[in-house]
């Protein structure tokens, strides 16, 4: 039994369905992302487990305990707003004590626990603050000092470092992942940022129009992804048009606008046009004739630990990274080879039109 | 239209942006400053010289200035009296405007589309109506044969002789709670623009009931408006005339009706240029020290302003 199920959790507005029968199990102590793009129902998933908004179908359970009906303030998690929340006019320590105070606990019992929590993300200095005496990411640590020190069996995190800059963040995303290791408790984290849900997660849940289209750890979903969504939404990838054929050797291959690729477990999908998803780091450039399609460098970026190339090819336009160890080998306009092994291939049949409108009119 | 106004306001040369640069906001501010001097100074300045002058119920008035005025109003028992029920209906006043105003700019703000824009337009738009047509319908409802009498009367409540209200305190209170709480909402609303309600949900999450998001968390926050809408509800009662003219009369004198009736009844001028003098100056010595306790009091938590 699992320490949070969501089954079949649905929620309707009028004709539209935000989300569309969830189900997820989250085990004690796990960290999970909910990842996707805006408007797939990840933030009215997480506002159905803090009780802000009624389920329109489906159950959640706690630890065995039927949450679906129970009021917010009945359900004791914690949780980390997108905005922060934090009462403007109380400082940092009364914003800390808050949830302490509402459960009625002594006051010296009250410091300490205070105390602890604002050491546990270091913030002891700042105790007589005002939130807006403070900068982002200090708000941000009390949002959670506030949401762990009432020990909450849950911790639900919405957005949580959105609004802060992109070093800060990093280094929260690592500080995060930390205290939540410490504490162990179990998290659920609501994220549009890819990198955000595969860096700090256990698990990741892609959701695009209301359902979670793929349930994975990060490396799986990255490496293994369930469907042409999930492999374009997480991370960068090259979609190839192709065709599932019988090879020469009887060996099953895929047809790239006329290059037979043969197919080592590539994952089978059976006869018939698939899409095939390679990573841009899983390309490598060689000379001309030395790859398996030939192409010239169309675009070439710099970004810092590594190059980014676009290269103009018979089987379309192919993204490529290399790591940055020296000068680039080459420039805009060479012609150059590309070549990938076949395990870096995955085939993934397109999404039936009949779902893809389905959810779309849902 | 727009290109001529680029065209004189473009500046020709530097020296010539210099002088705009310095004149422009005497020349934006000049009318509207000329205007309230002409128009609000000049009388205001006009009464305080007449509030000195000697009065004689047989010669009028006399220009030998005098401090006789201030110390009748200073130090006469009726006026104090008077003075005290102004301010005592005022307090009142404001803390019913606080008490129903608050809780609604709350829930209509709360309130979907359409209806938060119709039931603000229903709390606003007894403004558009002059303040004497809807004191006159007061007295239609709370008036010897009016409504409410009726209406206590059927139930049994009430005597064969009915219930007035009128040229009562609870009277004019009622009536000017009515004609004045539109302020506290709008204020509060303004207030309420500026709130997160995102931290209402993190209170709830925290094990808050309803009622202690709304003391300890929103109410907090909305303070600022709150304290603003008194001020304004305070100084407008405070020199009220046409509510308590019409439903407290003679029997019921406010500082407002007793101006009133210096000048025109009494035909004592300097007497109820006197009054009015000394209204405004408690009334500017009360906003004054009132506001700056209240940005004391928020500076750290809320911002300036």
């Amino acid at each position: 039994m699992s320490f949070l199920t969501l089954d079949s959790l649905t929620k309707r507005y009028g004709d539209t369905t935000a989300v569309d029968t969830l189900d997820l199990s989250i085990e004690r102590g796990e960290f999970v992302s909910l990842l996707g793009p805006s408007g797939c129902g990840k933030t009215t998933t997480l506002q159905m487990i803090a009780g802000f908004a009624l389920p329109s179908a489906g159950r959640i359970v706690m630890d065995g305990r039927d949450m679906t009906d129970l009021a917010p303030n009945a359900r004791g998690f914690g949780i980390v707003f997108q905005s922060y929340a934090l009462f403007p006019h109380m400082t940092v320590t009364e914003n800390v004590g808050f949830g302490l105070e509402m459960r009625k606990i002594t006051a010296p019992e009250r410091r300490r626990r205070i105390r602890q929590a604002l050491g546990l993300v270091r913030l002891d200095h700042l105790d007589d603050r005002y939130p807006r005496e403070l900068s982002g990411g200090q708000r941000q640590r009390v949002a959670l000092a506030r949401a762990l020190v009432i020990e909450p069996p849950l911790l639900l995190l919405d957005e949580p470092l959105s609004n802060l800059d992109a070093k800060l963040r990093e280094e929260m995303q690592l500080e995060l992942r930390n205290i939540q290791r410490n504490v162990g408790t179990t998290t659920l984290m609501v994220t549009h940022d890819q990198g955000e849900a595969l860096s700090m997660s256990d698990r990741v849940v892609v959701m695009d129009q209301g359902r979670a289209m793929q349930i994975a750890e990060p490396f799986r979903a990255y490496e293994e992804p369930a469907d042409i969504f999930v492999s374009t939404f997480v991370g960068k990838t090259n979609l190839l048009e192709g065709q599932v054929a019988a090879g020469t050797n009887g060996q099953p291959c895929v047809d790239l606008g006329g290059q037979r690729l043969d197919l080592f477990g590539a994952g089978m999908v059976g006869d018939g046009p698939v899409r095939v998803s390679i990573r841009p780091e899983r390309l490598e450039m060689t000379a001309c004739r030395q790859g398996l399609v030939d192409g010239r460098v169309q675009t070439r970026q710099f970004a810092g630990d590594h190059w980014l190339y676009q290269i103009d090819t018979p089987v379309g336009l192919l993204l490529a990274t290399c790591p940055n160890c020296g000068p680039a080998s080459f420039d805009v306009g060479d012609e150059v080879g590309v070549r990938w092994t076949p395990d870096s291939m995955r085939l993934l049949k397109d999404r039936p039109k009949t779902t893809l409108s389905l959810g779309g009119m849902s | 239209m727009t290109e001529t106004v680029m065209e004189t306001m473009r500046p020709r040369s530097p020296n010539r942006a210099r002088h705009l640069e310095r004149w422009l906001p005497l020349w934006l501010t000049g009318p509207a400053a000329v205007f309230f001097l002409v128009l609000l100074g000049m009388p205001l300045l006009m009464t305080l010289a007449l509030s000195f002058y000697t009065f004689d119920y047989t010669a009028g008035i006399d220009k030998t200035l005098t401090f006789a005025n201030y110390a009748e109003v200073l130090f006469d028992g009726y006026f104090h009296e008077i003075f005290l029920r102004t301010y005592a209906i005022s307090l009142v006043t404001t803390v019913l405007c606080v008490l129903l105003g608050a809780p609604e700019a709350y829930i209509l703000y709360r309130m979907r589309s359409p209806w938060r824009s119709i039931f603000l337009l229903v709390t606003l738009g007894p403004l558009l109506i002059s303040v004497v047509v809807r004191t006159l319908g007061w007295v239609l409802l709370i008036g010897g044969n009016g409504l409410l009498s009726q209406l206590l009367q059927g139930l049994g409540l009430a005597g064969s002789r009915g219930v007035s209200l009128m040229y009562t305190h609870t009277g004019v209170v009622i009536a000017m709670v009515h004609v004045l709480v539109p302020f506290m909402v709008i204020s509060v609303w303004a207030s309420l623009r500026k709130v997160d309600l995102s931290t209402g949900d993190a209170a709830l999450s925290l094990g808050a009931k309803p009622f202690t998001v709304m003391r300890r968390v929103i109410f907090p926050q909305v303070l600022p408006g709150v304290l603003s809408g008194s001020l304004i509800v305070f100084a407008l009662t405070a020199s009220y005339f046409a509510t308590p003219s019409i439903i407290g009369g003679r029997r019921l004198k406010v500082v407002a009706t007793s101006v009133y009736d210096e000048y025109l009844s009494t035909m004592n001028w300097p007497l109820g240029a006197s009054i009015s003098i000394v209204l405004l100056l408690l009334n500017v010595i009360i906003v004054m020290s009132y506001s700056r306790w209240v940005e004391r009091r928020f500076r750290r938590t809320l911002g300036e302003g």
